[in-house]
């Protein structure tokens, strides 16, 4: 195991605690599904750990999809001048393209953690925009390839850093990616259901009347409480929530191996100073772990980063 | 092909000299019509063709018909100097830095033409196009609210078995623009790192315009087969040299992004959109 280089500041602890717990979840869950995906991507600092996790502590089998479209058992968040190594090294590129990814998407042998800035009632999810009809507020990134994901992979894995009223909704503004099979034409066969919610106050799933969401498990003893107060609609699930064991010390070691720097934490940082503050701390420090030596990990750390504090303005 | 032609065909032709294709991004520029349709390569902050942009927004283009998969500051660029007829993209923003705020301004004034994608449609459209096919059937983007956006894509039912899918018709750009690691002088493009869809935008193009971070004599290879060719022959139209052309941008392995400069430019790029 590598010790972090670079101290986290003491202020990102809870952060830090936060992004341990829904992360270690979102890697039970992967690896759990069944079938098992063949692929696993990453779109932003959580989801990659999670995939990372996942894979080392508990199924070997997965194939992690790297920086660079490389299946990369090694890759190492805020590490990634290694893969430079790799990357320079003799016949070290084994890159997937975009449209071989997508071969493993549209066969839905791929599974990926988003992070939507909205996912509502029937697990449809939205980065596109918010609000509806010609003039967006905010007007967010665009769909990318989430009406891909949402038909094609058989466990749809969503994550909520921060749950409340504008990101966890009745109904999606614009459908990025369908959750809501109704929207399906009569004759598809498309297999991409919506699996799992999981958001800083607990576990979702979406096996409720006609596919809608339940709270399955919570974070804390008296869950069922903070979830319905931070949810703007009516929840399915037991009135009494199981509790959901905190991260294992297995789950924390490949946390800190994996992200030694501790970029996790800026996801669920809630207050947008300290966000900031921490962002100019990880830049700092990761040049001074990477020596300015190339490599896009900035920009590899996905299209979530930043999205739903940008949406909250 | 005349009779006559077909009877010299084994007659020893003339060489032809290797293909003079260095210019400049200026030149690129001017041989890019306003109106056109550009493809731009790269994906994000990620091996953007920085310098090939800036030429067309200097050279004052307008009207363009913008295409790209994931777009970032070229995108950006483009819409700040006001080149944009229309936009094809499946994301537009600076990842980790955000929004991109010249798109997230002209969205919200409703003053931006933007046709939304999804990473497996546009794969489609250009895979028609590369292969000559009259559409591409696809699962994705059923039941979001891209088709009704899209008049073009046909919901048809499968003549084999009846499932309800999209045909995505072909997308052939006039123009591709590419960044790569490095080009032959005569025309070969390749890419140490991620390829992304630079290969299909290549193949569906018309016309393809590269620059390279380094240029190479024409008799170079690539040893081991870690540059991945991603363009080459006549439809290569015209090779710059231009190293860091990605910048500030990253380009793995050799340099990343940097986010004080990608801040520093699209700060700018707001500034003057909004003057």
């Amino acid at each position: 195991m590598t010790a972090p280089l670079v101290a986290i500041p003491a202020v990102d602890r809870e952060a830090l605690d936060r992004a341990d717990r829904v992360i270690a979840v979102m890697a039970r869950l992967l690896a759990r599904l069944s079938p098992a995906p063949e692929l696993v991507g990453g779109a932003t600092p959580a989801s990659h750990l999670a995939a990372l996790v996942a894979r080392s502590v508990y199924r070997p089998a997965i194939a992690v999809l790297g920086s660079q479209g490389r299946v990369a058992p090694r890759a190492r968040l805020g590490l990634l001048g290694q893969e430079d190594a790799a990357l320079a090294a003799p016949g070290g590129r084994v890159g997937l393209d975009l449209p071989s990814i997508f071969a493993w998407v549209a066969s839905g042998r791929f599974a990926i953690w988003i992070s939507p800035a909205q996912i509502d009632r029937q697990g449809n999810t939205n980065i596109s925009r918010i609000g509806t009809g010609e003039r967006p507020r905010p007007a967010l990134v665009g769909s990318r390839g989430l009406p891909d994901d949402a038909v094609s992979l058989p466990s749809g894995l969503y994550y909520v850093p921060a749950h409340g009223p504008r990101s966890v909704v009745a109904q999606v503004d614009f459908v990025s990616g369908v959750g809501d099979r109704r929207r399906l034409p009569p004759g598809s066969r498309a297999p991409g259901r919506p699996a799992w919610l999981v958001t800083d106050l607990g576990v979702f799933d979406f096996a409720g009347e006609d596919g809608s969401m339940r709270a399955v498990a919570a974070f804390g003893p008296d869950g069922r409480d903070a979830i319905e107060a931070a949810t703007p609609f009516a929840l399915g699930g037991p009135p009494a929530l199981d509790v959901i064991e905190p991260p294992t010390p297995a789950e924390l070691a490949a946390l800190g191996a994996f992200d030694p720097l501790g970029v996790r934490a800026v996801e669920f940082e809630r207050d947008p100073d300290r966000a900031r503050a921490l962002r100019a701390h990880l830049r700092t420090a990761e040049e001074a772990f990477l020596g300015g030596v190339g490599e896009d990990i900035l920009a590899g750390l996905g299209l979530g980063l930043g999205l739903g504090r940008e949406a909250d303005r | 092909m005349g009779v006559a032609a077909v009877e010299r065909a084994w007659a020893p032709p003339a060489p032809e000299p290797v293909a003079a294709l260095a210019g400049s991004a200026d030149a690129v520029a001017r041989a890019v019509p306003d109106g056109a349709s550009v493809a731009v390569g790269g994906s994000g902050l990620a091996r953007k063709p920085m310098r090939l942009v800036e030429a067309l927004a200097r050279a004052g283009r307008r009207d363009l018909d913008v295409w790209t998969g994931v777009g970032g500051l070229d995108v950006e660029v483009l819409l700040a100097a006001g080149a944009v007829g229309r936009l094809h993209a499946t994301y537009v923003g600076l990842e980790m830095l955000g929004l991109a705020p010249v798109f997230r301004r002209l969205r919200e004034s409703g003053g931006l033409a933007f046709d939304e994608w999804s990473e497996w449609t546009l794969i489609a459209a250009l895979r028609a196009a590369a292969e000559g096919a009259p559409f591409a059937p696809v699962r994705a983007g059923l039941g979001s609210d891209l088709p009704a956006a899209h008049p073009e894509w046909v919901a048809f039912a499968s003549p084999l078995d009846g499932e309800s899918l999209l045909a995505i018709p072909p997308v052939r750009p006039q123009v591709a623009l590419v960044h790569v690691d490095a080009a032959t002088v005569d025309g070969r493009a390749y890419v140490v790192g991620d390829v992304h869809t630079d290969r299909l935008w290549a193949l569906a193009a018309q016309t393809v315009y590269v620059s390279a971070e380094c240029v190479m004599p024409a008799d170079w290879e690539p040893d081991g087969g870690r540059l991945a060719p991603v363009a080459f022959g006549p439809r290569v139209a015209a090779l710059v040299e231009a190293p860091g052309g990605a910048r500030p941008g990253g380009m793995a392995p050799w340099y990343r992004p940097d986010p004080d400069e990608v801040r520093a430019l699209s700060d700018r790029l707001r500034e003057e959109a909004a003057s």
